[in-house]
C-alpha cells in the first residue's frame, strides 16, 4: 500500500529533504502498524480462546437470523464526516492541527520550486550581495518556520489522535455493555464487534488513524493540484489541460494497481491470519507441554515455512504488479518531461519567459502528476478505512437497552420471591431451546437444575436474569410480568455467580461492590468477606479494600487460589445481597475438600432466599429442596432426590453413574458406613 | 524503573548492537544489502542526471543554442533516467519481498526459540524477564523493519553525498577562490542552526521517548492506566463476563477505568506532553532542513554574484550543496534511529542466544516390543524455578509394567508436577528418576519422551487439520487416525463431517473450519495420545469440564485403550480410582499414602479418607435414602 519507499520517487527536481521527511514520516506511521497487527491477532487468540489452552469452546452459529442487526454500509464521505464529528467532540485540537498541516503542506512544494527562481532572478538582475542576503535570509527564516510548522502539526497530532483511538475503543467496549446481552453472544453481532475492534486496533492502519492521515493527505493533494494549476495556467492554459490529460492516464495506472491489490486483499488477509496463527501457536506457553511431548516442532515449523512462502508468493505478485505500474508511470513521465522541456525551451528561446521562469514552471510540471497519483492513493486508502469503519459505526449506533421504563417497581415486591416461567418459548439462532416451557420456583425454595451439557440449564438462568428475552410467554415474579419492571431494577433482584469467573484488575473493594470506590460500603464489604470465610485470610495477608487484584496495576496484586476465588465471588454476591441467588457450576475445578467447603458456604447463605443451583456434580443436590432434570429444554423430571431416584428416570441413571463407586463402599465396609453416617449427620 | 531503551549507552555498545542485528540479516539473506546498494546508486544517479540536465538546458538557453541540439540532450538524458528508473523499480519491488520474508522469518525466531528451549526455562524468572523486555522493547517501532529502513536510509545518504561531492566540487573551488567572509559566516550560522536544532529536537523528543519507553511504577500505573484496549480486545475481559456487568450494575465502574480514565488529568498530561515533545522535535528537525535548503541557495547566490557562476551552474551547485548538507543531516539522524532500532532488538537476540541448561543425554532408549519399562522415582525433590516452596519433597515411587496408578490429592499437592518430572519437562533438584535402572537424564530427550502419551488437563489442539492434530505431523496414516478417533469415541461425530479427516478445527486458520465442543476436543486429544502408541499413558484430569455421562464414557473407553500399558491417572474425582491397581495420595508435595482403595479408605486418619468422605457424604446420604426407599 503506502509502503513504497520514497527513494523510488526521488524525482526530477531534487528536493531530497522532502523525501527524507516523507520517508521518515511514512516510516513513522508504519512503525506502529506491525506491532499492533501482531498484537491484535495474538491477542484474539489469548483473549477469546478462554481458559483451555488453544481451544475455543463455543459453538459458533452463523445461521441467518432476521432479528439481528446487519452491518450497515456508509459512504466514504459519510464515514469521514462521522469521524470528524467524533474528533470535534473529543479532541478538537486534532482537527485544528490537521487544518494547519493541510495549508502548510500545500504551500511547501511551491516554496521549494520558487526558491531557485527567486535566486536566479536576482543573479540575472545583478543585485548586490547585501540585497541578495536581504531577500534570501528572511525567505530562509520563513522556510524554517513553514517546514517546522508543518512538521510540528503533523507529529503533534499523532499521539492525540491515538489517544482518541483508545478512547473510541473504550467507547466500543462500553457500548457492548449497554446493548442487549444477547447481542454479545450472537454470532453476527459478536462478529460485528470483533470487526469493529479490529478496525480500531490495527495501529496506524486502523480506521480512525487513516481517516485522519488520509483525509489530510487528500485535502492537501487536492489543494496542491489547484495551486499548481493556477501557477501553470499563468503560463499557458493548454499546458494545464495536457497535464490533466496525463494525470488521467496516471489515474488509470493507479487504478490498475489498486484494483489488483483489492482483488488480492482477501487472499492476503487469509495468509496473514494463518501466519499469525501458526506463529502464535509456536510461542504459546500453554501449548508448550504438548508441543514437546508430541514433538510438534517439525510439524509446526513446516507449516510456518509453507505459510511464509505463500506470503512471499503473494507479495511478489503484488510487487510485480507495482513494478509494472511504476514503469508505466515513468513512461508517462518521459512523455511529460520531454514535452515540457520542448515547450519551455521553445518559450524561452522565443523570449516569452525568462530563464528563471523555466525553472519554476518545470518544477511545477513535474510535481503536478504526483498529486494525482497521491490523490488516488488517498482515496483508495480512505475507502478501505471506510469499509473497516462501517462495523464500528453500525455497532456504535445499535440500540441500547432501555433500563429505565417500566410501570412497576421492585420495591413493591414482598420477600422471598416466587418465580414462574409461563409458556416461555425461546430459540437461539433457529434452534428451539424452549418450547412452551413452564416452571414455578416457590418462594424461598432451593432449586437444583441438572442435565447433560447442552440441555439448556445456562440458558434458563440467562432468561431468568433478563439477559435473554423470551420469544413469547412470560417470566413472573410474585405474579408480576418481568416486562413491567424497568430492566435496571430487574437486574437488581439477582446475585449470581457464573461459570466464567470475573475478577477485574481493580481494587478488592471495587471487585466486591462492582462499583466505583467512592460508593463502597467498607463495613458491609468486610462482613461479606467474613461470611464467605475469607476475612481471616485477607487480614492475615494484609489485603485491604484498596489493594489491587491481579497483576496489571500492581506487582504485588492479590492472586487467589481456585477455592478462594470461588469464595470471593460468593462474597460479591453476599455484598449485593439480592433476593435471588443463582449459582452456575461453581466447583468444576476444585479439589474434593475445597468443593465441599464451598457447598457448605452456599448452603448457609441461601437461607431465606430463593436460589437456583446448577451443577454437574450431583452431590450438590443434597441441599436442595427440589431438583429438576432438564432435557432438551423441558423439565424431564422434577421432585426431591428420593422421588427422582424412585421414578428411575434419567436422573437416577445419571446419579448412578456418578455415585456408583461411593455407594459400593458402604456395602462392604461396615465401619466406614457408620462413620459416613456420622459425618452426614454432622453436616446437617 | 527505566526501560533499557532510555539510558545512555556508550558508542561501542551501539556499534555492537547494530553489527549483531545486521549479522542476523546477513545470515538469513546474505546479498540483501549489496542489492539495495544497486537501487540506491541508480536513484542517486537519477537525481544528478536531472540536476546536470537542468543546468545544461539553462546554460544552453543562455548561450542561445539550437532548439534541436538542446532537445537531443534532453531526450538522451530522459531516456537514461527512464532506464535507471526501470531497473531500480524492478529490483526494489523484489527486494521488498525479500525484506518482508526476512522479517517474517526473524520475527518467528523468538517463537521458535520458545518452542524449542527447555520446558523448564519457559517459566523461569530469567526467561520471563527477558520476554517481558523483548515485549517492552518492541512496544513501539516496527521490529526488524525499522532496521531495514534506517540501514537503507543510511546507505542512500552515503551514496547521495558521494554524488553531491563529485558534482559539487566547483562550489568548494569557488568558495576557496572568493574567500568571502560572508560565506564563512553563513556556513557557520548554518552549522550552529543545525547543532542547536538537533539538540533542541533531542530535548523535545525526550518527552516523547519518556511517554513511549518509560515503564511506569505501580503508583503511576494506577493513575495513568486505562483499560480500553485490554477490555475491548478481550485481554482482561471475556465477552461472557458481560453477564456480571449487567447483573451487578457495573457499567460505571468500567467507565471509570476506561473512557473516564483517559479524561483524567495525569493521563491527559502524559499524552499531551508526548504530543508537545513530538511536535517540538518535528519542528526543530524540519526547521533545520529549511535553513539548510535556503542557506545553500544563499551561498551559491553569493558566489554567483561574486564569481560569475552561470545561471545553469547555480541550479546545479545549489542542488549539490543542498544535497550535501541535507544528507549529512540525514546520515546522523538515520544512524541515530538505526542505533535505537538495533537496541530494540538486543533483548530479542539475547533471548535467541540463550543456551539450554538441562543435561542432554546421548543414550538411545531401547525399543522393546514387550514394553518392559520400569520407572522409579528415588528420593526426588523438586522446586519450581523462582518458587520458594518445594512442589515435591523426598518423593519415591516405583511404577511397574502394566500397572494402573491413580494419583489423588488436593490442588497444589504436586500431582501434575510429578507427571512433568516423569516426562522430563523438568529435572529434579535432588534425587533421580530411573528408567530400567538408568537415570533418565542419560537418555536422548527426544527418544525418551516418545515413551509417553499424555493428555494434560489444559491440553491444546490447534486450528489445523483434524488428522494432522491427531498424527501431529503434516503426513498421516489415514486408517490409523480414523481408528484412533473411533477408539476415543469420536467416530460418530467424524462420520457427520463432509470433509472427514481433512476437516479443519476452529476457524483461526481456515475459514471453513468446524467448531467443536470441549468434550469433543478432549476426545481428539485422547485420540492423539492413542496414535502415539507410547508404552506409558498419562492422563492429567481430562474430564473436569464434562457432565457425568460424558465423564463416564471417557473413563470406560480409556480403560479399554490403556490395555496392558502402564497408565497414570490424576483426578479430583476419587471415583476414577476404581480402575486402578494402586492409588497414590499426594499431600503437600509428598507421597503420604499408597495402596488400593480398600486399604486407603480403611485408614480413617489418612488424607485419602478425608477426601473420600468430602465427596462421598452426599452420595452416601442419597444411597442411604435409596436403601430406605427400596425397603
Amino acid at each position: 500500500m503506502k509502503r513504497e519507499y520514497l527513494l523510488q520517487k526521488s524525482c526530477y527536481h531534487c528536493r531530497p529533504f522532502v523525501h527524507e521527511k516523507n520517508r521518515s514520516c511514512t516510516i513513522f506511521l508504519f512503525l506502529k502498524r506491525i506491532r499492533y497487527d501482531d498484537f491484535a491477532v495474538q491477542n484474539r487468540y489469548e483473549g477469546e480462546r478462554g481458559r483451555n489452552g488453544c481451544v475455543n469452546m463455543e459453538i459458533e452459529n452463523n445461521k441467518e437470523n432476521g432479528k439481528e442487526p446487519e452491518c450497515r454500509h456508509f459512504s466514504v464521505i459519510s464515514n469521514t464526516w462521522y469521524f470528524t464529528k467524533l474528533f470535534w467532540m473529543y479532541e478538537p485540537i486534532v482537527l485544528f492541527l490537521c487544518g494547519i498541516e493541510i495549508v502548510l503542506a500545500a504551500i511547501m512544494p511551491l516554496i521549494g520550486i520558487y526558491l531557485p527562481k527567486l535566486t536566479i532572478d536576482m543573479i540575472t538582475e545583478g543585485v548586490t550581495i547585501q540585497r541578495l542576503m536581504g531577500v534570501l535570509i528572511p525567505f530562509t527564516i520563513g522556510m524554517m518556520l513553514l517546514y517546522g510548522g508543518y512538521s510540528a502539526a503533523e507529529y503533534g497530532k499523532y499521539h492525540l489522535y491515538n489517544m482518541q483511538r483508545t478512547n473510541f475503543m473504550g467507547m466500543l467496549f462500553l457500548k457492548s455493555q449497554r446493548v442487549k446481552y444477547a447481542y454479545e453472544e450472537s454470532g453476527k453481532v459478536k462478529n460485528l464487534y470483533w470487526q469493529a475492534q479490529n478496525a480500531l486496533s490495527s495501529g496506524d492502519w486502523s480506521a480512525s488513524s487513516r481517516f485522519v492521515s488520509d483525509t489530510v493527505g487528500l485535502l492537501r493533494n487536492i489543494l496542491c493540484f489547484f495551486l499548481y494549476s493556477t501557477v501553470l495556467s499563468t503560463l499557458n492554459a493548454w499546458m494545464v489541460i495536457a497535464l490533466i490529460g496525463i494525470s488521467l492516464l496516471n489515474y488509470l495506472v493507479s487504478m490498475y494497481e489498486i484494483r489488483f491489490a483489492e482483488k488480492l486483499r482477501q487472499e492476503k488477509a487469509t495468509v496473514q491470519k494463518r501466519y499469525y496463527y501458526v506463529k502464535s501457536v509456536m510461542g504459546n506457553t500453554k501449548a508448550a507441554k504438548d508441543i514437546r511431548l508430541f514433538h510438534m516442532g517439525t510439524w509446526l515449523k513446516s507449516l510456518l515455512n509453507k505459510v511464509i512462502d505463500e506470503q512471499s508468493v503473494l507479495h511478489r505478485k503484488l510487487g510485480d504488479r507495482r513494478t509494472v505500474c511504476e514503469q508505466l508511470t515513468y513512461l508517462l513521465a518521459v512523455i511529460r518531461d520531454v514535452a515540457a522541456y520542448a515547450f519551455l525551451v521553445y518559450q524561452v528561446s522565443e523570449g516569452r519567459i525568462g530563464v528563471s521562469d523555466f525553472v519554476l514552471y518545470f518544477g511545477a510540471v513535474t510535481g503536478f502528476s504526483n498529486f494525482v497519483t497521491n490523490i488516488m492513493g488517498n482515496i483508495a486508502s480512505l475507502r478501505d478505512a471506510s469499509n473497516m469503519a462501517d462495523s464500528f459505526r453500525t455497532y456504535m449506533e445499535l440500540a441500547e437497552e432501555d433500563e429505565e421504563s417500566g410501570s412497576r417497581h421492585i420495591s413493591e415486591l414482598s420477600m422471598p420471591l416466587e418465580i414462574e416461567f409461563r409458556d416461555v418459548c425461546f430459540s437461539y439462532e433457529e434452534d428451539v431451546l424452549f418450547d412452551h416451557f413452564n416452571l414455578t420456583i416457590h418462594a424461598g425454595e432451593k432449586l437444583a437444575i441438572v442435565g447433560v451439557n447442552g440441555a439448556g440449564k445456562t440458558t434458563l438462568v440467562k432468561l431468568l436474569c433478563g439477559l435473554y428475552e423470551p420469544d413469547s410467554g412470560e417470566i413472573r415474579i410474585n405474579g408480576i410480568d418481568s416486562r413491567s419492571f424497568p430492566k435496571g431494577e430487574w437486574y437488581q433482584l439477582f446475585s449470581a455467580v457464573f461459570q466464567e469467573q470475573l475478577i477485574l484488575p481493580f481494587t478488592v473493594g471495587e471487585n466486591l461492590s462492582m462499583d466505583c470506590k467512592e460508593r463502597l460500603d467498607e463495613k458491609k464489604a468486610w462482613e461479606a468477606l467474613e461470611k464467605a470465610g475469607l476475612r481471616s485470610v485477607f487480614e492475615e495477608k494484609g489485603i485491604k479494600m484498596d489493594s489491587f487484584m491481579k497483576k496489571s496495576l500492581s506487582k504485588d496484586g492479590v492472586e487467589l487460589s481456585g477455592g478462594q476465588q470461588q469464595r470471593f465471588l460468593l462474597a460479591r454476591a453476599l455484598y449485593k445481597n439480592a433476593p435471588i441467588l443463582i449459582l452456575d457450576e461453581p466447583t468444576a475445578a476444585l479439589d474434593p475438600i475445597a468443593e465441599s467447603e464451598i457447598y457448605d458456604c452456599y448452603q448457609q447463605y441461601s437461607d431465606g432466599k430463593t436460589s437456583v443451583f446448577i451443577s454437574h456434580r450431583l452431590a450438590s443436590t443434597s441441599f436442595s429442596d427440589r431438583i429438576i432434570m432438564l432435557e432438551h429444554g423441558r423439565v424431564a423430571e422434577s421432585g426431591t432426590h428420593e422421588e427422582l431416584m424412585q421414578s428411575g428416570g434419567a436422573y437416577a441413571k445419571m446419579y448412578q453413574v456418578q455415585s456408583n463407586y461411593y455407594e459400593k463402599e458402604e456395602g462392604c465396609e461396615d465401619g466406614i458406613e457408620s462413620d459416613g453416617q456420622a459425618s452426614f449427620e454432622g453436616a446437617y | 524503573m527505566e526501560s533499557n531503551l532510555m539510558g545512555k549507552l556508550p558508542l561501542k555498545e551501539h556499534i555492537k548492537n547494530v553489527r549483531k542485528i545486521l549479522k542476523v540479516i546477513q545470515e538469513i539473506d546474505s546479498t540483501y544489502f549489496l542489492t539495495t546498494c544497486v537501487v540506491h546508486i541508480a536513484n542517486a544517479m537519477i537525481i544528478y542526471i536531472n540536476l546536470l540536465l537542468s543546468s545544461y538546458v539553462l546554460n544552453a538557453l543562455s548561450a542561445k543554442k539550437e532548439f534541436m541540439t538542446i532537445m537531443s540532450v534532453v531526450l538522451a538524458s530522459v531516456m537514461l533516467t527512464f532506464m535507471l528508473h526501470m531497473v531500480a523499480s524492478f529490483i526494489w519491488n523484489r527486494l521488498e519481498v525479500r525484506s518482508q520474508k526476512i522479517c517474517d522469518l526473524y520475527h518467528c525466531m523468538l517463537e521458535e526459540k520458545m518452542m524449542n528451549m527447555d520446558f523448564s526455562r519457559i517459566d523461569s524468572p530469567e526467561v520471563k524477564e527477558l520476554r517481558k523486555r523483548t515485549e517492552q522493547d518492541n512496544n513501539w517501532g516496527a521490529g526488524l523493519h525499522s532496521v531495514f529502513w534506517y540501514s537503507n536510509g543510511f546507505l542512500y545518504s552515503c551514496i547521495n553525498i558521494t554524488g553531491a561531492i563529485v558534482f559539487g566540487i566547483p562550489v568548494l573551488q569557488y568558495m576557496l577562490q572568493t574567500r568571502s567572509y560572508v560565506i564563512v559566516m553563513i556556513l557557520l550560522v548554518l552549522l550552529v542552526v543545525a547543532f542547536v536544532g538537533h539538540k533542541a529536537g533531542a530535548y523535545f523528543k525526550k518527552a516523547e521517548e519518556y511517554f513511549m519507553y518509560h515503564i511506569p511504577t505501580d503508583e503511576e500505573k494506577k493513575e495513568q492506566s486505562d483499560f480500553c484496549w485490554p477490555f475491548a480486545a478481550g485481554f482482561e475481559f471475556h465477552y461472557q463476563n458481560g453477564k456480571d456487568i449487567r447483573i451487578y450494575r457495573s457499567y460505571n465502574l468500567l467507565k471509570s477505568w476506561t473512557i473516564d480514565a483517559i479524561k483524567r488529568k495525569p493521563y491527559r498530561k502524559k499524552t499531551i506532553d508526548a504530543a508537545i515533545g513530538a511536535s517540538g522535535g518535528g519542528f526543530c528537525y524540519q526547521a533545520v532542513g529549511g535553513a539548510l535548503e535556503g542557506g545553500s541557495y544563499l551561498v551559491v547566490g553569493i558566489l554567483a554574484i561574486a564569481g560569475g557562476i552561470s545561471v545553469g551552474n547555480v541550479v546545479r551547485l545549489a542542488g549539490c550543496l543542498k544535497n550535501l548538507l541535507l544528507e549529512l543531516h540525514g546520515i546522523t539522524s538515520n544512524l541515530e534511529k538505526l542505533a535505537i532500532a538495533a537496541r530494540r532488538q538486543a533483548s530479542t537476540l539475547e533471548m535467541l542466544a540463550l543456551e539450554d541448561e538441562m543435561y542432554k543425554g546421548k543414550l538411545p532408549v531401547e525399543k522393546r516390543s514387550d514394553n518392559e519399562y520400569e520407572i522409579e522415582f528415588r528420593d526426588v525433590s523438586f522446586c519450581y524455578p523462582g518458587a520458594e516452596e518445594y512442589a515435591l519433597r523426598h518423593f519415591s515411587l516405583k511404577l511397574k509394567i502394566g500397572e494402573k496408578l491413580a494419583i489423588v490429592g488436593m490442588n497444589g499437592s504436586g500431582k501434575t508436577t510429578m507427571i512433568k518430572l516423569l516426562c522430563r519437562l523438568y529435572d529434579p533438584q535432588e534425587g533421580e528418576i530411573l528408567l530400567n535402572g538408568v537415570n533418565i537424564k542419560k537418555f536422548k530427550q527426544e527418544e525418551y519422551s516418545r515413551l509417553f502419551s499424555v493428555v494434560f488437563q489444559d491440553f491444546s489442539l490447534f486450528s489445523l487439520m483434524l488428522a494432522q492434530n491427531v498424527a501431529v505431523n503434516v503426513d498421516f496414516d489415514e486408517g490409523k487416525v480414523e481408528k484412533c478417533l473411533e477408539d476415543a469415541g469420536f467416530g460418530e461425530r467424524l462420520a457427520g463431517w463432509e470433509q472427514g479427516l481433512v476437516t479443519y478445527l476452529y476457524k483461526d486458520y481456515e475459514d471453513s473450519g468446524v467448531e467443536i465442543s470441549g468434550g469433543e476436543g478432549q476426545k481428539i486429544a485422547l485420540a492423539r495420545a492413542i496414535y502415539k502408541e507410547a508404552p506409558f499413558i498419562l492422563l492429567d484430569e481430562p474430564t473436569a469440564a464434562l457432565d457425568p455421562l460424558a465423564e463416564y464414557e471417557i473413563y470406560t473407553s480409556f480403560d479399554k485403550i490403556a490395555g496392558n500399558k502402564t497408565a497414570i491417572y490424576i483426578s479430583h474425582r476419587l471415583s476414577s480410582c476404581k480402575f486402578c491397581d494402586k492409588i497414590a495420595v499426594f499431600h503437600k508435595g509428598q507421597l503420604v499414602q499408597l495402596g488400593n482403595h480398600d486399604e486407603l479408605v480403611a485408614d480413617t486418619n489418612g488424607k485419602y479418607y478425608e477426601m473420600w468422605e468430602a465427596q462421598a457424604q452426599y452420595y452416601r446420604k442419597k444411597g442411604m435414602d435409596k436403601a430406605f426407599a427400596l425397603t
